[in-house]
């Protein structure tokens, strides 16, 4: 099961979603005060705040997060330029 | 050499504790870890003294105690001795598992393990220890130092990787700490130890799965520290809430250590989905951490101190293509781990290494191979060349949060006072290591090179500008030595006990009371001890009995148990074990003392149930086997009990010599299955000491003379003369009187007949065997002859002394069912006396050797029948 790869930076929007592509199935547990499990198929909205399920997912997560920070800046950034 | 059937990946959780584990399992919240469990195999891990992670760590990855491997604290001197640091790798004086696969051609990875800096040119990757150590302070820069990564052209791929604690956002926080709003951030630096924790963990596994992901590899080694470092910060406020506790913290953080766990289960889920079932998995903890009512609020004031916390099992759990499937393993320890593993890559053993290969774990096990040592092997293992600089002022940060944890004072401005205190801290631990060991010889070497040594002493200038608060936090004082001589002792007194040095455990327990009370040392268990030793059972009674008044612990009615026990107060041993119990129900030493208890209560049924619980808890343990055994045997299980008493044999690390008697016993009572009650075998026993005993004046000169008559040689030194009481003599040997403290010479009596009063039969060592020929005689007779034999009114019995004799008699005969040593007849004075020849018959036939029946009734002279009722 897999996910299409798409990414819609969108300007003066702060919040970028990102798709990625797996070959594995994913089961990420989001820490709310319910652990919920999504099942496989659906895409993940990263948002600036982050959550601990993308820290658990390692690398990739660590680094998708940080893709969406520093977007989110470069957007503030030209936000405040114009 | 790479073969996919050796891949291995060692997962290592710091602190992590099954008492956590199950509840959050059982809840479905830790699916990852259940799944690994239900493929595999499981266990619990024993720790080491003393337990220190550095240590402990790198006897997993060496196979080696730490007096080997070198690792002997969290602190190092620096190579130039200009100060000290958190401990590198510099410090491992053996190779570890990955050096020797890089010898023989596999490929590692290793990250976050402790320690690891500075990185080995090992065939594979190395992100060490270093990698995750930021600062905090977002304004100041991070370079990664020169031995950070190896190799070093990864460093910049892999710098990224590194979270920062300032990037931890409140969605990471509010799961694990919901009303972490209400905290004041002014005072509580709760949530900064949070962050940096989090963050530093977030490195490792982002490192970790992209080596995993994009390399190829054989090995793979990862190390977290989140569990146990969350426990250190948070455990107080864990559930359920400790009296001391504010409410108002215990609501904010009593959901951390929790956290902590199902973090690292959701790190599990995600490394898990990076490999495939060809891939062997372990998940290790090298010790727990308590969560009970034995948290400590209030840390004492000695090195390490935190370390009090760690509890003696932590988990182990493996799962793979050659490991058994949903199946409880044993007595499994931290220095097995690496021969298992090399065992896994098909690689010999080094003999040189303390641990044992795992074969348990295996479905189809091997033999394993062996080699003398890899130490001693020629050839290119990826170890440094020589000892690696690293700058200082690095360090510092370092050093801090060891300091932070509590895991070391804050080291001395003075950098003289500050390397000798390490140096100090360092000889102590391997002190400790041989402790833990047993071997108590080189422990109290080191021990006592430490507390005679001469130390420097805070002066009143060192009490002067910044220093003073730190001081006077570690609770110095002007004129205090700058060394802490306290645990020093502490050490020498545990093990003057064990070896029973009952005066140099008096002087040490002196020394400790004398000494100024910087931290609170429970010493009433070695008290308790010293004075059991001395024989005032009473009194060690009276101390435990305080302590418990003071303070219950399942320890102190354990101790108290096994003094009731000793006076024989079955009822009072069974209820003390039962409050143990109730303290801690998972005490496999607690289950083994009150199934002992119901032996002598003789609820056989309940006594073998607690020493199968016992055994259940920790399958290797020789007493509780042994205890098992003994249940069987009186319920007329023989068949088991034979086997529970091998069993008991050939655990022990020396001859289990009760379990080979009872061994020996019971393949009688199968070859005679209608004598089942007689406690006497008539045979010889090779090397057998015959023992002559009884109440004082109960005929057991007369019976020591007619064995010598008869041809057993008497143990005699003759230093008592014969007199008006014992024209004959008294055949005595001096050194009986103080055979508690010591029994060596019983050697000497093998073959050979020895008398020992009745009080004193049970000090005889098991090892032997024993011809007991217990002589009774009416008690008011005896009683009256000791009147006339001291000077006092023989018509005048003191009733007391009645009391007590009859006590001992008891004493005698539950003594001598429950020692498998001992056979004994009892032998009537009267009967000694009136028919003669029949005891000459019984005590020859029982004594098994030709003698001169002749010559021992000769012996018998009526007229020395006195004081006859």
């Amino acid at each position: 099961m897999f996910c299409c790869f798409t990414s819609h930076p969108e300007k003066g929007n702060v919040q970028q979603v990102i798709n990625y592509c797996f070959v594995k199935q994913i089961t990420l547990l989001k820490m709310t005060n319910k652990n919920k499990i999504l099942t496989n198929n659906q895409s993940y909205t990263i948002t600036i705040e982050g959550s601990l399920g993308l820290l658990a997912y390692g690398d990739i997560g660590l680094r998708a997060w940080r893709e969406v920070k520093n977007n989110n800046n470069i957007n503030k950034i030209d936000n405040h330029v114009k | 050499m790479s073969n996919k059937k050796n891949k291995t990946l060692l997962i290592g959780w710091d602190a992590a504790d099954w008492e956590i584990i199950w509840p959050l399992i059982s809840k479905g919240e830790m699916p990852a870890l259940k799944k690994l469990i239900s493929r595999g195999v499981y266990g619990n891990m024993s720790t080491m003294n003393p337990p220190y992670s550095p240590m402990l760590w790198s006897s997993v990855a060496t196979g080696k105690t730490p007096d080997k491997h070198g690792v002997l604290g969290f602190i190092e001197l620096m190579p130039d001795m200009k100060g000290v640091r958190p401990v590198t790798a510099n410090s491992r004086k053996v190779k570890a598992i990955w050096n020797i696969l890089h010898n023989q051609g596999f490929k590692s990875n290793l990250i976050g393990w402790w320690p690891s800096f500075p990185a080995e040119p090992i065939n594979g990757v190395v992100v060490t220890d270093k990698f995750q150590k930021v600062k905090a302070d977002p304004d100041k820069k991070n370079p990664m130092l020169k031995g950070t990564i190896h190799p070093e052209s990864l460093t910049q791929e892999l710098e990224d990787l590194r979270m920062f604690p300032y990037e931890i956002t409140k969605a990471h926080i509010l799961p694990c700490i919901p009303k972490a709003a209400e905290i004041d951030q002014e005072n509580d630096k709760g949530l900064r130890t949070f962050a940096r924790i989090l963050a530093e963990n977030t490195s490792v596994h982002a490192a970790a799965t992209n080596l995993i992901r994009t390399t190829k590899w054989d090995f793979t080694a990862v190390y977290y520290d989140l569990i146990d470092h969350f426990c250190h910060a948070f455990m107080k406020f864990h559930p359920p809430k400790l009296n001391a506790v504010p409410q108002h913290l215990f609501e904010i953080y009593n959901q951390a250590v929790v956290s902590a766990y199902k973090i690292q289960d959701m790190m599990l889920e995600r490394t898990m989905s990076l490999i495939d079932d060809d891939t062997t998995v372990i998940v290790m903890s090298d010790h727990g951490y308590e969560s009970g009512y034995k948290r400590i609020l209030k840390m004492p004031k000695y090195p390490a101190a935190p370390a009090l916390e760690h509890r003696q099992f932590g988990i182990f759990v493996a799962a793979g293509p050659n490991i058994k499937q949903n199946e409880k393993v044993f007595g499994l320890s931290l220095i097995d781990v690496a021969p298992t593993l090399l065992h896994m890559f098909d690689l010999p053993i080094g003999k040189d290494m303390d641990g044992k290969v795992a074969l348990d774990i295996f479905k189809e096990p091997t033999k394993p191979k062996y080699i003398d040592s890899w130490e001693t092997l020629e050839g290119d293992f990826g170890q440094h060349k020589e000892v690696v600089e690293t700058d200082q002022l690095n360090e510092q940060e370092a050093l801090q949060q060891l300091i932070d944890l509590g895991y070391i004072d804050k080291p001395d401005e003075d950098i003289g006072i500050a390397i000798l205190k390490t140096k100090c801290d360092l000889k102590h631990n391997l002190g400790r290591v041989y402790l833990g060991k047993k071997d108590f010889e080189k422990a109290k070497k080191i021990l006592l090179e430490l507390i005679n040594d001469t130390y420097p002493k805070y002066q009143k200038s060192d009490f002067e500008g910044e220093k003073k608060e730190e001081l006077e936090k570690q609770g110095y004082k002007e004129g205090d030595s700058v060394v802490d001589i306290i645990p020093y002792y502490m050490d020498l007194l545990s093990i003057s006990i064990a070896q029973n040095e009952i005066e140099n455990a008096e002087h040490y327990l002196s020394q400790l009371r004398r000494l100024d009370k910087r931290f609170d040392i429970n010493t009433y268990f070695s008290e308790a001890k010293i004075l059991v030793a001395k024989g005032k059972i009473h009194q060690a009674l009276k101390v435990l009995q305080a302590a418990k008044n003071n303070k219950p612990n399942a320890e102190v009615w354990y101790q108290i148990g096994k003094i009731h026990m000793q006076l024989f107060q079955f009822e009072k041993a069974k209820e003390a074990f039962e409050n143990a119990l109730n303290f801690e129900v998972d005490r496999a030493k607690f289950h083994q003392a009150l199934a002992a208890t119901l032996i002598h209560l003789k609820d056989y049924e309940n006594a073998a149930e607690h020493a199968l619980i016992s055994i259940e808890l920790v399958k290797y343990y020789p007493e509780a086997h042994y205890t098992l055994g003994e249940a069987l045997e009186k319920l007329g299980d023989l068949e088991n009990a034979k086997i529970a008493y091998e069993t008991a044999n050939s655990l022990k690390p020396v001859k289990h010599v009760k379990a080979e008697k009872a061994i020996e016993n019971i393949d009688d009572k199968l070859v005679n299955k209608t004598n089942l009650k007689d406690k006497a075998v008539y045979k010889y026993r090779k090397d057998q000491i015959v023992i002559v005993s009884g109440l004082p004046r109960s005929g057991t000169s007369v019976m020591m003379q007619m064995l010598n008559k008869g041809g057993v040689e008497v143990l005699t030194d003759a230093n008592r003369k014969a007199d008006a009481s014992n024209p004959k003599g008294y055949f005595e040997y001096d050194p009986v009187m103080s055979i508690h403290k010591d029994n060596k010479w019983l050697d000497l009596a093998q073959n050979k007949s020895v008398k020992v009063v009745a009080p004193l039969l049970k000090f005889l060592d098991p090892k032997y065997r024993y011809k007991v020929i217990f002589m009774s005689r009416d008690l008011n007779e005896i009683v009256k002859s000791q009147q006339k034999m001291i000077g006092k009114d023989p018509e005048t019995l003191p009733t007391r002394l009645f009391e007590t004799y009859k006590k001992h008699l008891h004493q005698v005969d539950v003594w001598k069912d429950k020692e498998p040593s001992v056979e004994l007849i009892y032998v009537d004075y009267k009967d000694v006396i009136n028919d003669s020849k029949t005891v000459v018959d019984k005590v020859t036939s029982f004594v098994g050797v030709d003698m001169n029946k002749d010559e021992m009734l000769k012996c018998v002279d009526k007229s020395l029948y006195r004081n006859k009722l």
